[in-house]
């Protein structure tokens, strides 16, 4: 299995190819600088300064630098939503990246496989975990349109991924194992991470740069931000235009319900901790084990605005644990040892608040 | 312009006024939810007696629930007031186009990805002005999609209503477009946050936990500080109520209404 890791800027290549990362991922901006009032900002699923290659030249270097250490990039054009209007530049943006000979592109929907393969057959497309792939008959599909790599959503069980795999034997398979597990199936989930409207509306507001360095924490963490801007702010009513505006993806909610049954009493109400169990580094290491079992090919380290340390510290996590898989070594062993390294990297304890695959985790020995 | 009933039970039959002229009925958000034999004669006889047509619609699916609705439309496929599938997942138009060829395929709204987050609800139109036409786009506006579903001979999609108003353009196209209406889907999981809300035990829901179709039972309002708009949780799926029907559809090429008199779930 190989380790595809995500790049937010040109030094993080050669620091995560150093630690182990066989392949790396990114978006590319079609202008300079966080443009977020142009359309044409939006590019790829994440985008912005923090999370993609700023120009073809950087991706030429990125390039030559992964060459050299035989790695492979792929760039995403993974947007949610394309508009015509966007087309032209786009067109162009992908013709400038198959210049700089990148390994292939990461697409979301059938439409862009498509687009690509009209442009060129021979360029090699991975069909991103927004797809939402989630039957073998979807890979089918996008195999027959000519995508070589399928990454599987997150929302898949044990048996539902072997099977997917089992009926797919010609396709690589990629699984995420680190960070930004979400409790949505983020393929059909509709939540802004960030939106350029607050950006715009703070930058008119302050008409600071100080502003924006707060936003420059990664994509979606708005409670931070809000915090922040809470010591900051006086104005009540520009805080009441600030929190009105923030995206919603992994924000608190309050949640109320109204049974019709009034004898039954709902026990769980606070569902927003469900809605983002997620508040500390996720992992899924242990599961490495039987991914290698069911014959998945690469493993997908989530998050290209994440800091650069955690993306290394991911990578080496990754690296020692498949050293240890190449072992022999018993299941219980590699549990124990995969628990010894997260608890060494992160200072964590193995838990499932953490945990990507918390049906592994419960499941010591699911069937295989 | 075409009004269509969706009901996700034989219950809400009672919806039906003579206004609408074709009914939705199925689930598209959970397998579990696929609907009996029983539940679907019963609607198919409804239909037969009403001269109406029927659409079926399927959610997003795995291997286990592509196969339970292969039987289920193994035994309907020869049907002929079924003439419509609205599909939410690629891999099920893949297996069963062509083994239902007599049907018209309608892309769900499920798979339509348009900006749903209540967040500009709240923010001032003026601030996103420049960039609109993206927060109220869709791929189908765009020709390179909208040739990629007339090669797949899928002539339909269907589209949520927007409060920033909805951007399409289908001048010139085959493809026609349906609007869902009031209730529009934001988000959908498949680790259902609603399930087991009643029991004691606190742990995650892993994909394979079982759950009481506590979706028939509770619905949760789910609200966010400094908004005026609130989300409501269904089962595994979070809605917006959102009743302004746009004037100007048909110009843009959506040629039918589907009326959802409940929380489709």
């Amino acid at each position: 299995m190989k380790i595809v890791a995500p790049v937010g800027n040109l030094k993080e290549v050669e620091k995560l190819l150093n630690a182990g990362a066989d392949e790396l991922y990114t978006g590319m901006l079609i202008m300079k600088g966080n443009k977020l009032n142009d359309v044409n900002y939006f590019t790829s699923a994440r985008r912005g300064k923090s999370c993609s290659l700023n120009s073809i030249n950087e991706l030429k270097k990125a390039n030559k630098i992964a060459k050299e250490k035989k790695a492979k990039i792929y760039i995403t054009l993974n947007s949610f939503v394309y508009i015509e209007k966007q087309f032209p530049k786009l067109k162009k943006l992908v013709y400038d990246i198959l210049g700089t000979e990148v390994n292939g592109f990461i697409v979301n929907c059938p439409s862009m496989v498509k687009f690509l393969k009209d442009i060129d057959k021979k360029i090699d497309i991975k069909i991103s975990s927004m797809a939402t792939c989630l039957n073998s008959e979807c890979v089918k599909l996008y195999k027959k349109m000519g995508a070589s790599q399928i990454v599987l959503p997150r929302h898949l069980s044990y048996e539902e991924t072997k099977n997917i795999i089992k009926n797919n034997k010609d396709t690589k398979f990629e699984m995420m194992v680190s960070n930004g597990r979400c409790r949505n199936l983020n393929g059909l989930c509709h939540l802004c991470h960030a939106t350029a409207p607050k950006n715009t509306i703070i930058k008119k507001i302050t008409g600071k740069k100080i502003m924006m360095k707060l936003f420059s924490l990664r994509e979606g963490n708005y409670g931070l931000a809000h915090k922040k801007l809470s010591s900051y702010f006086e104005n009540k009513n520009i805080m009441h235009l600030l929190n009105a505006d923030s995206g919603s993806c992994r924000a608190n909610f309050q949640v109320d319900f109204k049974p019709k049954d009034k004898n039954t009493k709902v026990i769980r109400k606070n569902i927003d901790n469900f809605y983002m169990p997620n508040r500390f580094r996720e992992c899924g290491l242990c599961s490495l084990y039987y991914f290698k079992k069911m014959g998945v090919n690469l493993l997908k380290i989530v998050g290209r605005s994440f800091k650069t340390n955690l993306k290394i510290d991911n990578v080496k996590m990754l690296k020692e644990s498949l050293n240890l898989l190449n072992q022999k070594i018993t299941k219980e062993e590699y549990f124990n040892q995969v628990k010894k390294i997260i608890k060494r990297t992160t200072g964590l304890r193995c838990s499932i608040f953490n945990c990507y695959y918390p049906e592994i985790f419960y499941n010591s020995n699911p069937r295989i | 312009m075409e009004h269509a009933l969706f009901i996700t039970n034989s219950k809400n039959l009672k919806y039906y006024k003579d206004d609408f002229s074709r009914i939705y009925f199925g689930n598209e958000f959970c397998e579990r939810l696929i609907p009996s034999m029983y539940e679907t004669q019963k609607m198919i006889r409804f239909c037969n007696k009403s001269k109406i047509p029927l659409t079926i619609v399927t959610p997003y699916l795995t291997d286990k629930g592509i196969k339970e609705w292969g039987s289920l439309m193994n035994k309907l496929k020869k049907n002929k007031i079924i003439d419509e599938i609205v599909f939410n997942d690629w891999g099920m138009y893949n297996l069963f186009k062509k083994k239902l060829s007599n049907k018209r395929w309608v892309k769900g709204r499920v798979l339509s990805k348009q900006y749903k987050d209540l967040v500009l609800d709240s923010t001032r139109k003026e601030t996103y002005e420049s960039i609109l036409p993206l927060f109220q786009g869709e791929m189908t506006d765009t020709k390179m999609c909208q040739d990629f579903l007339a090669e797949n001979d899928v002539l339909m999609v269907e589209l949520d209503n927007l409060s920033q108003g909805i951007h399409l353009n289908l001048k010139g196209s085959k493809i026609k477009a349906s609007l869902y209406h009031p209730f529009k889907y934001i988000s959908t999981t498949r680790l259902c946050p609603s399930a087991n809300c009643t029991s004691k035990h606190k742990r995650i829901l892993t994909i394979e936990d079982s759950c009481n179709f506590e979706c028939k039972k509770y619905t949760f309002k789910v609200e966010k500080k400094g908004r005026t708009k609130h989300m409501i949780l269904k089962g595994n799926t979070y809605f917006h109520y959102l009743n302004n029907v746009p004037k100007d559809l048909e110009k843009k090429g959506i040629t039918r209404l589907v009326f959802q008199p409940q929380i489709p779930m």
